[in-house]
């Protein structure tokens, strides 16, 4: 087929949940409504994959809302990269159902629980697959009204405490996204990515230009916890029930570094060298700064929070070094950063709720959890970056990249990433001996937990194993990702076509009668 | 006329900043909503303020171009949104805590999550606010330390 046949594609990964989480808002019994939202997720899913599938062979769907062309009206495009975050966000959602499905919660779903989780992945799908910067802010609000509403549905004081932190930040960073657009459309004309990047290649280097794109550095960043914009988010995920809480921290901070990505490769990719100093930079601290935050906590989902933090630390170092290796590693470290966070949280779940406590020094759970703490085992290797997993070998190509490109803040980012990831295993070592190892006291109670929950967690396990074992196939999509990243001008073609952009004359005046 | 709207667009900004610094929550709210107006006004300026048509075919042009104010309309919008929303979270944590203060929220975050009386953890280096009023009835020992 061709892409002109699939132009519903892109759409199809967004209208699923959209579409599933207003069915979701009538009041079904809870059986029907768990299988409508799993449906509903493996439905999205599908699609993700689909799109995944239909832009393998590298070309770049199109879908223009209501008909009309780009750069005139709204399209939704999907390239390699953009498919291949849809995919990560399906699948994160199917886990996140999965969790919620197997821990019944009557008060907050009473509230819809389930339909907003369904705006939300609406949301992050519209993100990643929208090919104008307006409209990503939209997306993003989309995105971020749902957030808001889960982060404080349940209104117990800690999450009132820090939702309410959580929107104030964001809508500030809203708030300058907002202007940022004003000033692209301002400078350039035209709010469309692939236009954006034929204008601002055609300006050439130059300095309005470059502003605007830190402008946006600074917005994606706070929306990505990078380093001093990222302090909202080690209290604000902890403090979330579970299943939304394992999306939130899988997903949510990779829609901005998406949208890094895209606006530093495919658009406002002529004057690379002021942002990328500046993402080397602050990935070298934030990789730090969350790698000792894990050492200082002794809480389950706030010791992961911070890895979080320490992962998109290694992403925008990734970035900023700005070599096709080192896109290509950071792709590839998406993926698992994405996979691995979502199975740290599953078995943080599982965890809290045999332990009965938030803390991670009950000790002796390996001899009632054997299954998990294997799955952890793997988890804590991927994160720390140790063979034979995964993690090890997307940070092989980043450190590698770093060393191949050889400046002295890239030498400097290539220490603080070692550096970070033997403090990080350090961290899951301390979880590991103080969960796992040693003997059980007696006074501690040890529950059960739900068979949902647990396999929910080992599933998340899996697909990291499986990120291990398919290493190679899985690099081979990133360099092709990278390599369809060196060269907006595939892009360009592919949502505006071969004709350069004539824009109409403004209409004639009619006759007054 | 530019320059005039710049000082406005810098005006509303300083007394956003200004009221998000607070502690209480509703000035914390109209800061954000004055910010959001300074949003919206620096696109209107941005997009170019000029003396010519709206962009209607009955009139003469050259006309006003539709596409910022389409934004600001979409912003605005979205600001009408996000400020309910907040408003409802405030009010709510007004009535868990009782009153119209950050302090409502109980910022707990330096208590030892390990000890049950909740004492701090760094007793040397206490949160700057003070602890919940309630858990100062609940328990003899709220000041920090370990009894």
């Amino acid at each position: 087929m061709t892409p002109a046949d699939l132009a519903w594609l892109p759409l199809a990964p967004i209208l699923t949940p959209l579409g599933v989480g207003l069915l979701l808002l009538v009041r079904w019994r809870r059986p029907v409504q768990v299988g409508l939202a799993l449906v509903g997720a493996l439905a999205g899913l599908l699609f993700a994959a689909g799109l995944v599938a239909a832009t393998s062979g590298g070309a770049v769907l199109v879908g223009s809302l209501g008909g009309w062309p780009a750069p005139f009206g709204i399209v939704m495009t999907a390239d390699r990269l953009a498919a291949w975050m849809s995919l990560l966000a399906a699948v994160s959602g199917v886990l996140a159902v999965w969790q919620a499905a197997a821990d019944p919660d009557p008060v907050r779903e009473k509230h819809h629980l389930f339909a907003l989780l369904f705006f939300l992945f609406a949301g992050v799908q519209m993100s990643f697959l929208t090919g104008d910067l307006f409209n990503l802010f939209v997306a993003f609000e989309v995105m971020l009204v749902a957030s808001y509403a889960l982060a404080v549905l349940g209104s117990t004081r800690e999450q009132l405490r820090e939702g309410f932190r959580y929107i104030v930040m964001n809508l500030v960073a809203s708030a300058l996204l907002v202007v940022t657009c004003g000033l692209t459309y301002g400078v350039l004309g035209t709010l469309n990515f692939a236009h954006l990047a034929q204008r601002s290649a055609e300006l050439g280097p130059n300095t309005t230009v470059t502003a605007v794109g830190v402008l946006l550095l600074i917005v994606f960043a706070a929306k990505s916890a990078l380093f001093p914009l990222g302090f909202w988010l080690p209290g604000t995920y902890p403090a979330l029930p579970p299943a939304v809480g394992a999306f939130f921290a899988a997903v949510l901070t990779k829609v901005g570094i998406y949208a890094l990505i895209r606006v530093f490769t495919t658009v406002f990719g002529q004057d690379p060298a002021l942002p990328n100093t500046l993402l080397l930079g602050l990935g070298a601290v934030t990789m730090l700064f969350g790698a000792f935050g894990a050492v200082s906590q002794r809480e389950w989902r706030r010791i992961f929070s911070f890895t979080v933090i320490s992962s998109v630390g290694y992403l925008a170092f990734g970035l900023g070094i700005g070599t096709p290796e080192a896109l290509r590693a950071s792709v590839a470290y998406l993926a698992v950063s994405v996979l691995v966070t979502a199975a740290l949280f599953a078995i943080a779940a599982v965890a809290e709720r045999a332990s009965g406590s938030r803390l991670v020094t009950v000790r002796g759970m390996i001899d009632f959890l054997p299954l998990l703490a294997a799955c952890f085992l793997l988890c804590a290797l991927t994160v720390a970056g140790l063979p034979p997993s995964g993690g090890f070998v997307a940070k092989y190509a980043l450190v590698q990249a770093g060393l191949a490109q050889g400046s002295p803040l890239a030498l400097v980012a290539v220490f603080s990433a070692l550096l970070a990831s033997l403090i990080l295993l350090y961290a899951m070592l301390g979880v590991w001996r103080g969960f796992f190892w040693g003997k059980h006291l007696v006074m501690f109670p040890v529950y059960q937990v739900p068979f949902g929950l647990r396999s929910a967690a080992y599933a998340a396990t899996a697909l990291v194993a499986g990120l291990t074992l398919f290493a190679g196939p899985l690099l081979g999509w990133a360099e092709a990702t990278a390599g369809e990243l060196r060269e907006p001008g595939r892009y360009v073609r592919g949502v505006l076509g071969d004709d350069p952009v004539v824009i109409p004359p403004p209409p004639t005046v009619p006759e007054e009668p | 006329m530019e320059t005039l709207f710049a000082v406005i667009i810098g005006l509303l900004a300083a007394v956003g900043v200004f009221l998000l610094l607070s502690r209480v929550i509703v000035r914390v709210v109209l800061g954000l909503t004055f910010i959001g107006y300074a949003a919206n006004l620096a696109i209107l300026t941005v997009a170019g303020l000029r003396d010519v048509s709206p962009p209607l075919l009955t009139l003469p042009g050259p006309y006003m171009d539709p596409l910022p104010q389409a934004l600001i309309l979409t912003a605005i919008v979205i600001g009408f949104a996000t400020t309910a929303l907040l408003l409802t979270v405030a009010l709510r944590a007004y009535q868990v805590a009782g009153h119209d203060d950050v302090e409502a929220f109980g910022d707990s975050l330096a208590r030892d999550p390990g000890a049950e009386d909740g004492s701090f953890a760094d007793p040397e280096h206490q949160s700057p606010d003070r602890p919940d009023l309630e858990d100062e009835d609940a328990s003899p020992v709220a000041a920090g330390g370990r009894p």
